[in-house]
């Protein structure tokens, strides 16, 4: 009896358990949408200081987190969000004046929650927590001012916190030393050098660099083959700092980095909980154990992990109604089912009718099912949106800018998976406008533009497909200067001819944008690459149109969803292949000899004056792996006027796709109609495969390539012997 | 009871054991989802040439990979016998072409004896070590190994054309 309790006990406990985990999940999951909810309601509050309403929204998404931080017990989260809101609440009850000072303090507060939910909890401490708390009990307890002006309150709060006061003028230094191998021949200890350098404010983290030690049998003990990576904060200036080395000036090579701390700095840094010994990384790098300040690893992608944390959750949040209906649909499809059933068993001829009536009940059905279901995935794009009002407040505080981020077309609906993928490359041009195309206040003004910049975040739909627009009324882009820099970079050759488009577009080049000049020259061009990439990647277009002085738009077009596509079913020899219908332009059947081959470049075919390039789609299904066509003498073989092949291409068709602005012809066998397909990945059980978007399953259960466009015009197909003029193949590329 | 006998036993694993040019080979049976017959795979191109293309299976793309090619064997003419295994690695879900399969066999590990260099076209990479069928050896092959990312043939065509 006794036994059987205990042994229920521990069932029960244990169920408790997983099902703690699960709420746990969604804990965390509605957190973040608190923290979105939170961000945004601080931004409109920016505006509207006084709407009581979005205060108390702020408040009870904060009094959400912490509640649910209470009963999964973590305490830090507790202890922070409490603090939170005991600064919330005396905004709410008017005692404390909302200032930019408060809002900047609250937003931090909400990377930090952000943080500590992002590290599953209580696990990590993040960095700024402590000083965050000491600043909103600073301002929690500060006293209301007597009808203040806003000034007057920013004054009384910096000279209340002094603290804060002092760490503005600090700055985060990172001392990059490198002491030369004979360092010990003059008699210096390169590691007092570290300590002085440490005396001198509180070091966060320091690195020793072993990569440089070599073996055991070759090292020479009476040199140094260590350097290490500092970084301090502190208040000295920077001379302070080099005046360490002084006495060792040219047996040291010497980098120092200094950015200035954030109001709220950096000054206690939290254990991670690790030991030193975890952390050494077999590429070199060893953590030394300081005595002044705890140690901590500051993961690089700490720092992105804003970006891509927010919205992009594994599950989608569906009303209920859209559930319902989808029962209901099904419900019908069932009836419909049995009904089918029903006749097939006792099937005579005068059942036909009603037979195939109810398979037509079940067609209906089924594609309303899936049009139900599909929209399912369909998600606002305003919650994408959200997230660069932060961005764009971030560049504009850092750059001393004005700029105003307005968005256009919230409840645009998209497929989930087109927006996470949509998240950098906006990402990129909205820091591009923020950063490049938005000028200083003097200049707008001397420029006769108003003071704050905009920049317009639009989305709308445009017959099938969505389009999104990042408008800015900067600089714009300056043509002549961007034809300059792309002769220097070798893109486009001194005497090509481009027109305006095309040399705006250019600034997308992956070699024009990694230069530094260049992106601050043009005023554009940082990730620019990245931008057109993943549009490409999810099948869209990237238009650019630009007004010197007025501004530039940049105009994304995609598909709606990535799951379902309009294909153009397509024979290639023996194999049924899937061309997106949304890229093709026409088809046509060209007359005998109507694909000319141009000089040792590849086929064209020309319609109405237009060349347009051919690429022959049976070289791309021949292909393997290696990059070579497997056999035979392909090069011969693709020669339209070959006589062999006029025999077995026995009507070549032409589809004419566009992939961006260009277009180009390819050659298939036969047209074997349109239909919807479901896209699956190849990348889920295989890999990426270049030239193809994935794969779709056809009526008859056989599995059909869905054929990207994009990258296979990139593949560089059309030039025949290529590999033999090494030369030519270069000028073919650098043409297109 | 059953769980201190479970403890006293040596470990052991059970494995699926088939045939690819007369040679017997095992693979781990926790990683078989299962045996289909061979139908006619879609080719795909611009992947390797052991990589014979993608089957349907139940609305899921999965490639299929010829394990005689993938070993540089001999290659022959599918027959009856030949039949696609189901795996699952790592996530991923794919269909090796095998001769025939033969038995499911019971192996504790002290009896998967370490690979002896025997000559074996198979890449000893592949191999974890060879282990007593009824009749023959087998060689106990490496799932994880065979199928990870560049062995499955992650191959940048644009950058070998350039």
């Amino acid at each position: 009896m006794l036994v059987l309790e205990t042994s229920l006990e521990e069932k029960t406990a244990i169920a408790m358990k997983i099902d703690l985990s699960q709420f746990r999940d969604a804990f965390m999951q509605e957190s973040g949408e608190h923290i979105l909810s939170m961000e945004a309601g601080l931004f409109d509050l920016r505006s509207r200081p006084d709407d009581i309403e979005t205060l108390n929204a702020i408040f009870r998404a904060a009094h959400s987190i912490k509640g649910g931080a209470g009963s999964f017990g973590l305490k830090n989260l507790v202890r922070f969000t409490h603090a939170l809101e005991s600064l919330l609440d005396r905004l709410r009850s008017m005692e404390i004046v909302v200032t930019e000072d408060v809002i900047r303090v609250l937003l931090k507060s909400v990377d930090v929650l952000r943080e500590m939910l992002g590290s599953d909890g209580d696990a990590v401490i993040p960095v700024m927590m402590q000083p965050l708390l000491d600043q909103l009990q600073v301002l929690t307890t500060s006293e209301k001012p007597r009808q203040d002006s806003a000034a007057e309150l920013h004054s009384s709060s910096s000279s209340s916190t002094e603290d804060s006061a002092v760490r503005k003028s600090e700055h985060i230094f990172t001392v990059d030393c490198r002491p030369a191998r004979e360092i010990f021949e003059t008699g210096t200890n390169p590691i007092v050098l570290l300590r002085n350098l440490l005396s001198l404010g509180s070091a966060s983290k320091c690195q020793l660099h072993t990569d440089q030690l070599p073996p055991l049998h070759e090292l020479d003990p009476e040199k140094s083959y260590l350097h290490w990576t500092a970084e301090i904060t502190s208040s000295v200036p920077e001379e302070e700092l080099v005046e360490v080395f002084e006495f060792v000036e040219h047996m040291v090579e010497l980098k120092i980095k200094s950015v200035p701390v954030p109001a709220l700095a950096i000054q206690e840094v939290c254990a991670v909980g690790k030991t030193p010994g975890e952390e050494a990384e077999p590429t070199g790098l060893v953590v030394l154990p300081m005595n002044k300040a705890t140690l901590v690893t500051v993961d690089e992608r700490k720092q992105n992990r804003r970006a891509t944390t927010t919205a992009e959750t594994s599950s989608i949040r569906v009303t209920t109604d859209k559930v319902d209906r989808l029962i209901d649909l099904m419900g019908e499809l069932m009836i419909a089912q049995v009904m089918t059933a029903q006749l097939v068993e006792h099937f005579t001829p005068e059942c036909l009718p009603k037979l195939h009536e109810a398979v037509a009940a079940m067609g209906r059905n089924t594609r309303e099912l899936h049009e139900r279901v599909m929209s399912v995935r369909m998600l606002p794009i305003g919650s994408l949106f959200q997230r660069y009002t932060r961005i764009v407040y971030d560049i504009a505080q850092s750059t001393g800018k004005q700029i105003r981020l307005q968005t256009d077309g919230d409840e645009t609906e998209i497929d989930k998976s087109i927006l996470e993928l949509l998240g950098d490359p906006l990402t990129h041009l909205v820091r591009n406008a923020a950063d490049h195309g938005i000028e200083l206040a003097e200049l707008r003004r001397a420029a006769g533009k108003a003071e704050e910049g905009l920049i317009k975040l639009r989305a709308f739909h445009r017959a099938s497909r969505i389009v999104i627009e990042i408008i800015d009324d900067g600089v714009g882009i300056d043509t002549t200067l961007v034809r300059r820099k792309a002769i220097e970079r070798g893109l486009i050759s001194a005497d090509a001819q481009l027109s305006e488009d095309q040399l705006r577009m250019l600034i997308f080049e992956p070699g024009f944008s990694t230069r530094e000049q260049v992106s601050d020259l043009s005023g554009r061009g940082v990730g620019m690459d990245v931008v057109k990439r993943n549009v490409q990647q999810l099948s869209g277009t990237v238009t650019l149109t630009s007004e010197p002085g007025a501004g530039s738009t940049v105009s994304i077009e995609l598909p709606m969803t990535l799951a379902i596509l309009e294909g153009l079913l397509v024979r290639v020899e023996d194999r049924t292949l899937v061309l997106p219908l949304l890229s093709v332009i026409e088809t046509l059947a060209p007359a005998a000899g109507g694909i000319v081959r141009v000089a040792e470049q590849g086929e064209v075919i020309v319609v109405r004056d237009e060349s347009i390039p051919v690429l022959r789609l049976r070289r791309f299904i021949a292909m393997h792996g290696n990059g070579h066509e497997p056999a035979g003498d392909a090069a011969d073989a693709c020669l339209s006027t070959s006589p062999a092949m006029a025999g077995k291409e026995d009507r070549p068709l032409v589809v004419i796709v566009e992939v961006g602005r260009r277009k180009i012809g390819l050659v298939v066998n036969e047209l074997l109609g349109q239909q919807q397909v479901v896209m699956k990945s190849l990348e889920k059980n295989l890999h990426k495969v270049t030239g193809l978007m994935g794969a779709t399953i056809l009526g008859d259960g056989c599995v059909a390539p869905i054929l990207d466009v994009a990258s296979l015009a990139e593949m560089n197909l059309f030039a025949i012997p290529l590999s033999r003029h090494p030369a030519q193949a270069a000028s073919i590329i650098a043409a297109h | 009871m059953t769980t201190v006998t479970k403890d006293s036993a040596p470990k052991s694993s059970q494995f699926l054991t088939f045939l690819l040019d007369e040679r017997e080979y095992g693979l781990e049976l926790c990683s078989i989802k299962e045996i289909r017959g061979y139908a006619p795979v879609t080719p795909i191109p611009n992947v390797p040439v052991h990589v014979r293309g993608v089957m349907n299976l139940r609305g899921t793309v999965l490639p299929v990979v010829d394990l005689r090619m993938k070993f540089h064997l001999p290659v022959v003419e599918y027959n009856k016998f030949t039949v696609i295994v189901i795996a699952m690695v790592a996530q991923k879900m794919v269909g090796l072409v095998v001769d025939a399969v033969s038995d499911v066999l019971e192996v504790t590990h002290d009896a998967i004896r370490s690979a002896p260099d025997f000559g074996s076209s198979v890449d000893t990479r592949f191999i974890d070590g060879v282990f007593q069928t009824r009749e023959h050896l087998a060689v106990a092959l490496n799932l994880e190994q065979l199928l990870s990312e560049s062995e499955i043939g992650e191959v940048h065509v644009l950058k070998q054309l350039d």
